[in-house]
C-alpha cells in the first residue's frame, strides 16, 4: 500500500515515482488517498500510467480533494476502476 | 530546484510585477498612458495571479483574481481611466502587495473583502445602478485558508449557476476548447489543473480527457504532459477570457478551439534512447475526438511552436553563489599585491606581466562589483505608496519628484536603506512638510513635495531627501535640548551644530507634534543605520524653505579606500572617508591638557590628540607628538580628533575582512585586511575611537585585539 502525501504536487509525484514504479506488479497496488488535499497533473498522470500498468491501482479512501480533482479532470474512470470497495 | 527554490522566484517576479504596476498606474495617475500601459499592469497582476494559484496561495489568488476582472474591463475600454479609478486601483496595489507579504512570511492575509466589493462595483457591468447577477467568477472574499482548500476540493461550482443562465442557448452557443499543457506549463511554477478549474468557474464542463498518450509506468517521464482536455464553454464566454486563463505560461500550453479544432498532440520531448517509443503516441489520441482526422497537427501548436521564445538576457543567480566569488575576487586583490611586493623585494616590480595582471584584477573587481549592485529605484519605488498612507494618516497630500533612480549601489547597502529612508520620509511629511491650511497662509502650493534624488560622486552616492516644508525650528530644538540636558545653555553652537541635535539619542521630537512620535525608530538610529552602512548624514535646512537630508554612502562594503600606518610593530588601516589631512606638528601647535592628555592646535581649534600605539598595545610606539605623524580624523557626533602614529606608509584601496566571522567583533576594529606582505592589519574605527577617547583619554581598548 502506498500512501499519497496531502500535497500531490509534481515534485511529490517525482519523488513518489521510483517508489510506485517500483510495487507495481500483477496485483493492483493499493494507494491510500485519504490525505490529499492538493493535487497537480503531474501526481494524476502518475496514477493513470499506473493505472493502465500490469495489475494496475486500487484507491482507497479517496479525500474530497482527490474525488474533486478527478471529476474536474474527467479521468475519475481510469484511476478510480480497481477502487477498493 | 525544489519547490522552495521556484517559489523564491516567484516572489522574485512578484516584486518585479508589483513594480511594474506600480510604474503603470503612476502613468494613468498623470495622464500618460496608453494601450500599452495598461496592458502591462494587466499582465503584472496577471502572472501573479497564475502564480498564487500554482502555489495555492488562495486568498492572493482571489484578489488577484478580483483585481484583474477590473483591469480587463479597463484594457478592454469598458471603464474609462478617471482619477477615481485609478486611486481605487492604486488602493487595490497596496493590497496586493499586502497579499503578497503575507504569502511569503505565511502570515493572515488582509482583510480584502471591503476593497473587492468596491473592485467588483467598478467593473463596467455593474456601473449602472441594477446590480449585474452575480457572475461565478466573482468569487467572494476569502479569508479563510480551509475554507478555500475546502472550496476547490468542493465539485465545481459553477455547474450550478451557469446552466440557469445559459439553459436557452447552451446548446446552441457553446463551443469546445481543447487544451494541452506541455511539460514547461508544469514546471515553471504553474499548475493545469488551475486553469481547469478556472474554465470550470467560467461555466465550462469537462466533455473529455484525453490520455491515451500516457505511457505505461515504465515509460513514464513524471515532467512531461501527457493529457490533454477538451471543455464545453458556454456561449457567453469568450474566447479570449479563455486564452487569458494559460496566456502567461506562453507557448507550453497549445490550445485550439471549435468541434472542428483538434487536440494539439502531446509534446513529449523524445525521451532518452530506450524510451524512444513513447514518442509515437500523442498520434493516437487526435483519432478519438469528433471530426478528427489524423492529419497535420494543430495550427495553434504548430504557431507556438513558432514563436520560440527570445534569448535570454538575464540570469538569476543566488546571492551566495555571487558572495564566493567576491570573495575570490577580493582574495584575488589581496594575492596580486603580495605578488607585486614580492616582486618589488626581487627588484622586478616594473615587469610588463605585473602591470597586465594589475589592470586585469582591478577590471575584474569592478566587473564582480556591479553583479551585487542594483538601481535604487527598488528603494524608491515604495515611496509613492508610503506617500499615498501618509497622506490618508496625516491629510497632507505629498508629490514626489524623483532623479537618478537609475543609480546603482551594492545590494547589502539597498536592503537596509529603506528603513533609514522610511523614517526619513515619514519625518519630512509628519515633521517637515505643513498642513494645506499652513501652507496656504505662507503662500506656498497647498501640495508639498518631496524630492528625492541620487547620485555617484567621487566613489560615493549621495541620496537627498528634500522637503519644501517649514524646516527645523533650531530656537525649538535649541531650547529642547538644553532642556534635557544635551547641551548646556551657555553652549555657543552653530546651526550646523543645533541640527545635528536631533540625531542625538534620546532627542525627543514630541513637543514638534505627532502621531509618528512613538514608532519606536528615532533619528538617532537612522543615523546608526547610516553609519553602520559607512555612509554619513548631513543636514540642511532654510526656516520656511525646507529641510534636506544628504547620505553619502560607500558603493560597497566589501572594498574600501584606506591609510595605512605603522605604528610601533604594528600596521593599522585607517578609512579614507574620515581623513581630513595628515601634519607633522611643531612643539607650539601641541598644548598638554591635565596629566596625560594632550591636544592639537588645528587652525585655530583644539583637537584632542589620540596616540593609537597607546590603544593597540603596540610596540615602541611613538607618544611624541612631534616625532610621529598626526592624521586628523573627523567624526561623526564627536568632531574631529588626531590620531598619533609613526608614519604613514601607503594609500590604497584594501578588502575588508569582518573580524567577527573569524574571531569576534571589538569594539574600536571595524575589521581586518591583509596587506601586501601577508601581514593582518586592523581596521580602526575612528568614530568608536573618537568617542572613547572623549570619555577617558586613554586605556588599552585595542590591546584585546593586538
Amino acid at each position: 500500500m502506498i500512501a499519497l502525501p496531502t500535497v500531490c504536487d509534481r515534485s511529490a509525484a517525482a519523488a513518489l515515482y521510483p517508489e510506485m514504479a517500483e510495487s507495481i506488479g500483477v496485483m493492483p497496488l493499493g494507494v491510500d488517498a485519504s490525505r490529499v488535499e492538493k493535487i497537480g497533473q503531474a501526481m494524476l498522470q502518475l496514477l493513470v500510467s499506473a493505472a493502465r500498468t500490469e495489475g494496475g491501482i486500487a484507491i482507497h479512501q479517496p479525500s474530497p480533494t482527490f474525488t474533486a480533482a478527478l471529476d474536474l479532470t474527467g479521468l475519475g474512470h481510469i484511476i478510480m476502476e480497481g477502487a477498493a470497495a | 530546484m525544489t519547490e522552495d527554490d521556484i517559489q523564491q522566484i516567484f516572489f522574485v517576479e512578484c516584486e518585479e510585477a508589483l513594480e511594474a504596476t506600480e510604474t503603470g498606474l503612476a502613468a494613468c495617475r498623470e495622464g500618460t498612458h496608453d494601450g500599452e500601459t495598461i496592458n502591462a499592469i494587466f499582465r503584472g497582476v496577471h502572472s501573479i495571479k497564475g502564480g498564487a494559484g500554482a502555489f495555492g496561495y488562495l486568498p492572493l489568488q482571489a484578489f488577484t483574481h478580483g483585481f484583474e476582472t477590473l483591469l480587463a474591463d479597463v484594457r478592454e475600454g469598458k471603464v474609462p481611466v478617471e482619477p477615481v479609478l485609478v486611486d481605487l486601483l492604486l488602493l487595490a496595489l497596496d493590497c496586493l502587495r499586502d497579499h503578497v507579504e503575507a504569502a511569503r512570511g505565511g502570515s493572515t492575509p488582509p482583510a480584502d473583502a471591503d476593497l473587492l466589493a468596491k473592485l467588483e462595483a467598478a467593473q463596467a457591468g455593474n456601473a449602472g445602478a441594477a446590480p449585474a447577477p452575480p457572475l461565478p467568477s466573482a468569487a467572494p472574499a476569502f479569508d479563510d485558508l480551509d475554507a478555500l482548500l475546502n472550496e476547490l476540493a468542493a465539485p465545481a461550482p459553477a455547474a450550478a449557476p451557469t446552466p440557469i443562465l445559459d439553459t436557452a442557448a447552451e446548446d446552441l452557443d457553446s463551443w469546445l476548447v481543447h487544451i494541452r499543457p506541455h511539460a514547461g506549463a508544469m514546471t515553471k511554477g504553474s499548475e493545469p489543473l488551475l486553469w481547469l478549474r478556472e474554465l470550470t468557474d467560467l461555466g465550462g464542463t469537462c466533455e473529455l480527457c484525453d490520455n491515451a498518450a500516457v505511457p505505461t509506468i515504465e515509460q513514464l517521464l513524471v515532467e512531461q504532459g501527457y493529457l490533454g482536455w477538451t471543455f464545453r464553454m458556454p456561449g457567453h464566454v469568450a474566447r479570449a477570457s479563455v486564452a487569458e486563463i494559460c496566456d502567461f505560461v506562453g507557448d507550453d500550453v497549445a490550445l485550439a478551439y471549435g468541434p472542428e479544432g483538434r487536440m494539439p498532440p502531446a509534446r513529449v520531448a523524445a525521451p532518452t534512447a530506450p524510451r524512444a517509443e513513447a514518442a509515437p503516441a500523442p498520434i493516437t489520441p487526435m483519432s478519438v475526438l469528433p471530426g478528427n482526422e489524423t492529419t497535420a497537427p494543430a495550427p495553434v501548436a504548430a504557431a507556438a511552436a513558432a514563436a520560440s521564445a527570445p534569448a535570454n538576457q538575464s540570469v538569476r543567480i543566488d546571492l551566495r553563489k555571487l558572495d564566493m566569488l567576491i570573495d575570490g575576487v577580493g582574495e584575488l586583490v589581496i594575492a596580486q599585491a603580495m605578488l607585486a611586493q614580492r616582486l618589488t623585494n626581487e627588484n622586478l616590480a616594473h615587469i610588463e606581466e605585473l602591470a597586465l595582471i594589475e589592470t586585469l584584477v582591478r577590471d575584474i573587481q569592478e566587473h564582480a562589483m556591479a553583479f551585487r549592485a542594483q538601481p535604487i529605484s527598488s528603494v524608491f519605488g515604495r515611496v509613492p505608496r508610503l506617500l499615498r498612507e501618509l497622506g490618508s494618516s496625516t491629510g497632507k497630500h505629498v508629490k514626489l519628484e524623483v532623479s537618478g533612480e537609475m543609480t546603482e549601489l551594492d545590494k547589502t547597502v539597498i536592503e537596509r536603506l529603506s528603513e533609514p529612508m522610511t523614517h526619513l520620509i515619514r519625518n519630512a511629511v509628519d515633521h517637515g512638510i505643513e498642513t494645506p491650511e499652513e501652507r496656504r497662509a505662507a503662500g506656498k502650493d497647498p501640495e508639498g513635495t518631496l524630492t528625492l534624488s541620487a547620485e555617484q560622486k567621487a566613489g560615493r552616492i549621495i541620496i537627498r531627501i528634500s522637503d519644501d516644508g517649514r524646516g527645523i525650528d533650531r530656537e525649538r530644538v535649541l531650547a529642547k535640548a538644553i532642556a534635557n540636558g544635551l547641551v548646556t545653555p551657555e553652549a555657543q553652537l552653530s546651526d550646523d551644530d543645533i541640527n545635528q541635535l536631533i540625531f542625538a539619542p534620546g532627542f525627543s521630537t514630541a513637543a514638534q507634534v505627532s502621531n509618528i512620535s512613538g514608532r519606536g525608530v528615532g533619528m538617532d538610529v537612522v543615523k546608526q543605520n547610516v553609519k553602520e552602512l559607512g555612509g554619513r548624514i548631513t543636514i540642511e535646512s532654510t526656516p520656511g524653505k525646507g529641510t534636506s537630508f544628504s547620505l553619502a554612502l560607500p558603493l560597497t562594503l566589501a572594498i574600501s579606500d584606506g591609510m595605512i600606518v605603522q605604528v610601533g610593530d604594528q600596521s593599522l588601516v585607517i578609512p579614507l572617508t574620515h581623513v581630513i589631512e595628515s601634519l607633522r606638528p611643531t612643539p607650539a601647535d601641541v598644548k598638554g591638557m591635565g596629566t596625560s592628555a594632550q591636544v592639537l592646535n588645528a587652525r585655530g581649534s583644539f583637537v584632542p590628540i589620540i596616540p593609537l600605539g597607546l590603544l593597540s598595545g603596540a610596540k615602541e610606539a611613538t607618544s611624541n607628538p612631534c616625532e610621529g605623524v598626526l592624521v586628523l580624523v573627523e567624526t561623526e557626533g564627536h568632531g574631529r580628533a588626531a590620531l598619533l602614529v609613526d608614519t604613514i606608509t601607503d594609500q590604497r584601496q584594501f578588502v575588508i575582512k569582518a573580524l567577527d566571522a573569524h574571531y569576534r567583533q571589538i569594539d574600536s576594529v571595524a575589521g581586518a585586511t591583509i596587506l601586501g606582505n601577508g601581514q593582518v592589519a586592523l581596521i580602526v574605527d575612528v568614530d568608536f575611537i573618537a568617542s572613547s577617547a572623549a570619555r577617558t583619554q586613554s586605556g588599552p581598548v585595542m590591546a584585546a585585539a593586538a
